[in-house]
């Protein structure tokens, strides 16, 4: 256990004195800008796919209204029709 | 421009435009190029798609042929400084920012790194409840620093997490629905494009629009003339109400070389002002500010709702100590600590009321507070002026009859000359009739001088002449008809207004002058009934016979005659004392008072400017319907707030009493609370009229 306290000091005095200086250098510098740059268009990519989605569910909500209607219309004429065909019965019987 | 349908329904297409990157600037083109058609109702552009989604009327084949024809180079069209996009763009990204930061840290961060930032980020939340609990405030971050503290105490920290997470989110998005409204408010408002006199190169005034006034030109503004830009005054002088800027009402002197400001009305005088800074941002800026300023006018329901989630939170704390008193289980008390009433009522009330004034705004009728909607909605009496409101603000000129020997043309080229100067609506119908006619004057007339509501004298070689009611020309100043003329002015048909032009003391002339009445006036008079406009009245300074006319065609309950302004500041005074709330409807120099006087105070856009700057709601509509629109907008906002403070107390109640018997733990309560806050704020930001 001593051992293990041991290593985990000599670690954090690694990390202090050149692990400091390596994660703050230029090179590292360079390096978080381009996964910064990564980052900004990985978000791009994901609200544009938000946006699309939320115009493809618009065109759905469309056509789904479109479809309906259509099917109320069609109820209505079938209702006439069939009023229409009672009201021919009726005047045949006559 | 190169497009591909993506999607083709009835009435609407969705095109994506093939190009590999849309910016900003070219959704906005594309939006005013597609917006600005007929038949297209409504075109929306987003840049991250890449795609139009255009609603239209007719055949498909003239949307396809104009987005054909269109390039981002030669389209003739600029872009909008303000166009709301970055707005939207910057908070699509904080938005998103913050819910991705979210994911990353539970999905890869250990766990002690995770306790370790949630005890970090919670410290602004703690700082800010040990400050309000050492003033001894008990208000709502203090409840939020409670419900964080102890779940961080209780080692809970993916309670803590989340609470922080959500209040984040609430917060970016409360941001964004304020900006939001505000932007949207302060964009209607800013196009409304005034005219303006300017001089021109060769010494004579023309109209222009405010947009086309070029820094070092020179314009000019009169008495109850907004002035429209910034600059310095090259000649004249005048007095100016700089209310609008300063806030002190004593009118300012200004002369040659004082500068003077955008926004401020003229209040009596005549000047040439050189213009320093152009129509523009400084704008949008202004109307940003007022409307800033105008929640200081938050309605008296908001300011109650405000106040009330304050005084709630003592007992949200109450009820938590109760609850694990009589239950001894910390959670269960943490479940009711999660759900306070306060963050709701405090975001939705204000969204509502920004919401519904945009919404007005769309409309064309734009309102200055909160407060107004509300009074409109308590409404009981309605007072209408009668010219330019109830009638169109375009009265014609039916007949000159001159009197005492003079020719009816000059004596129109004379009446002209003097009301030139002035916005009132029977002014402009002679000014309008002297063009028609031909007749063109040059300046022979001295100084003019308005006399409100009444007439104008000036004089003209030498002889005084003044132009204006009965009352003016014969009471006050003392004219004469005339000898043998006096049947001939008997018989004068009196359907028609009078104006009555005298020179030298002598009637020389009568201008009859028809006003024709809105052809919505009555149907709008009669739904305003409907209602619930227990009251409504009629007041004009023109005479009886007139009044009586137009009343009985409009069907107004009361009806007053030749009411001088302050007559009518009066009357709604006299309305006030029976504890009634009075709209007041008006568009001239002659109902400022009463519109300063009245609850909620109408200027019709046509009208003098100073009607505009004082009144509280200005209707730029050229249909007394808006008038309608904007009741139905009070009612359904009034409606709304009620139902929103229905609905979060009721719904809040039941999270708390299901939280304490153990039937829903804290996270789910939490949860439950800040989606239905969200979902309420949502809602309230939708239009209240069905779209028309």
């Amino acid at each position: 256990m001593g051992w293990l306290r041991t290593r985990f000091i000599a670690y954090g005095v690694l990390l202090g004195t050149a692990g400091v200086r390596i994660l703050t250098s230029r090179e590292a510098k360079k390096f978080y800008t381009k996964a910064t740059a990564l980052g900004m268009r990985c978000a791009d990519d994901v609200l544009q796919t938000v946006q699309e989605f939320r115009e493809n569910c618009e065109d759905i909500v469309e056509d789904a209204r479109a479809i309906n209607d259509e099917y109320y219309q069609e109820e209505e004429e079938r209702l006439i029709a069939d009023a229409k065909a009672v009201l021919e019965e009726h005047s045949e019987k006559e | 421009m190169k497009c591909t349908i993506l999607h083709a329904s009835e009435g609407r297409m969705r095109v994506h435009i093939c190009q590999y990157r849309m910016t900003s600037d070219q959704a906005d083109l594309l939006d005013q190029y597609l917006n600005s058609f007929d038949n297209i109702v409504r075109a929306d552009v987003s840049e991250r798609s890449g795609n139009a989604v255009i609603r239209y009327r007719g055949s498909a084949d003239a949307v396809v042929h104009a987005l054909s024809v269109f390039h981002y180079d030669d389209c003739g069209l600029s872009v909008r400084e303000h166009n709301g996009r970055q707005l939207n763009r910057e908070f699509e990204e904080k938005l998103f920012w913050h819910v991705a930061k979210r994911f990353v840290r539970q999905l890869f961060l250990p766990a002690p790194v995770r306790a370790a930032i949630c005890v970090y980020k919670s410290l602004p939340y703690l700082k800010e409840g040990a400050s309000l609990l050492l003033r001894g405030r008990m208000e709502v971050p203090l409840l939020d620093a409670v419900t964080i503290g102890t779940s961080i105490v209780m080692r809970d920290f993916s309670t803590a997490s989340s609470i922080m997470f959500l209040l984040g989110l609430s917060e970016i998005l409360e941001d964004y629905t304020h900006r939001k409204s505000v932007d949207d408010l302060a964009r209607t408002m800013s196009l409304n494009i005034d005219n303006v006199w300017m001089v021109s190169e060769n010494g004579q005034e023309v109209l222009a629009g405010v947009n086309e006034i070029r820094k070092g030109d020179l314009i000019v503004v009169r008495t109850s003339n907004l002035i429209p830009l910034d600059g310095i005054v090259e000649s004249g002088e005048m007095s100016v109400n700089q209310s609008s800027m300063t806030g002190e009402s004593a009118p300012v002197r200004k002369e040659k070389g004082a500068a003077v400001y955008a926004g401020t009305v003229v209040d009596e005088g005549e000047c040439r002002i050189r213009v320093t800074h152009t129509a523009g941002s400084g704008r949008y800026d202004r109307i940003v500010k007022m409307i800033e300023e105008s929640e200081k006018l938050k309605s008296q329901a908001e300011s109650r709702a405000a106040h009330l989630a304050d005084r709630l939170v003592p007992y949200s704390f109450a009820g938590t100590a109760l609850t694990w008193l009589l239950t001894r289980n910390v959670s269960r008390a943490m479940a009711v600590l999660m759900v306070d009433y306060s963050c709701a009522l405090k975001l939705s009330m204000p969204i509502s009321v920004l919401s519904a004034m945009r919404e007005c705004a769309d409309r064309h009728i734009s309102v200055k507070g909160g407060s107004f909607l509300e009074k409109a909605a308590e409404a009981d009496t309605v007072v209408f002026d009668k010219t330019g409101t109830l009638t169109y603000s375009t009265p014609r000129v039916k007949e000159v009859i001159p009197f005492g020997g003079n020719d009816s043309d000059e004596m129109l080229r004379l009446a002209a000359c003097l009301e030139e100067h002035y916005p009132h609506s029977i002014a402009n119908a002679v000014v309008r009739e002297a063009e028609k006619r031909g007749l063109r004057h040059e300046e022979r007339h001295a100084k003019v001088e308005y006399i409100v509501a009444h007439g104008i004298a000036s004089s003209i070689d030498g002889k005084k002449t003044v132009i204006g009611s009965h009352h003016f020309v014969f009471e006050d100043e003392k004219c004469r008809i005339p000898r043998g003329e006096a049947k001939k002015f008997r018989e004068l048909p009196s359907s028609c207004s009078h104006l009555y032009l005298a020179v030298g003391g002598r009637l020389a002339a009568v201008i009859l002058i028809e006003d024709p009445i809105r052809n919505e006036s009555r149907e709008v008079v009669r739904k305003l009934k409907e209602r619930g406009i227990s009251r409504t009245v009629m007041m004009t300074g023109d005479s009886a016979r007139t009044a009586e006319a137009v009343a009985a065609e409009v069907g107004v309950d009361m009806w007053h005659a030749e009411v001088l302004p302050e007559d009518k500041a009066q009357f709604i005074r006299d309305e006030h004392e029976e504890g009634r709330t009075v709209i007041m409807l008006g568009d001239g120099i002659n109902d400022s008072p009463a519109l300063a006087e009245a609850d909620c105070g109408i200027a019709v856009s046509d009208g003098a400017a100073i009607a505009r700057e004082i009144a509280d709601v200005t209707i730029t509509d050229d249909s007394l319907y808006a008038l309608l629109t904007f009741k139905d907008i009070a009612d359904g906002l009034n409606r709304r707030i009620h139902g929103n403070y229905r609905f979060i107390m009721t719904f809040n109640t039941a999270l708390i009493l299901l939280g304490a018997f153990g039937i829903l733990p804290a996270t789910t309560t939490a949860y439950l609370h800040n989606f239905s806050t969200l979902a309420v704020s949502m809602k309230s930001m939708t239009d209240l009229l069905p779209e028309a």
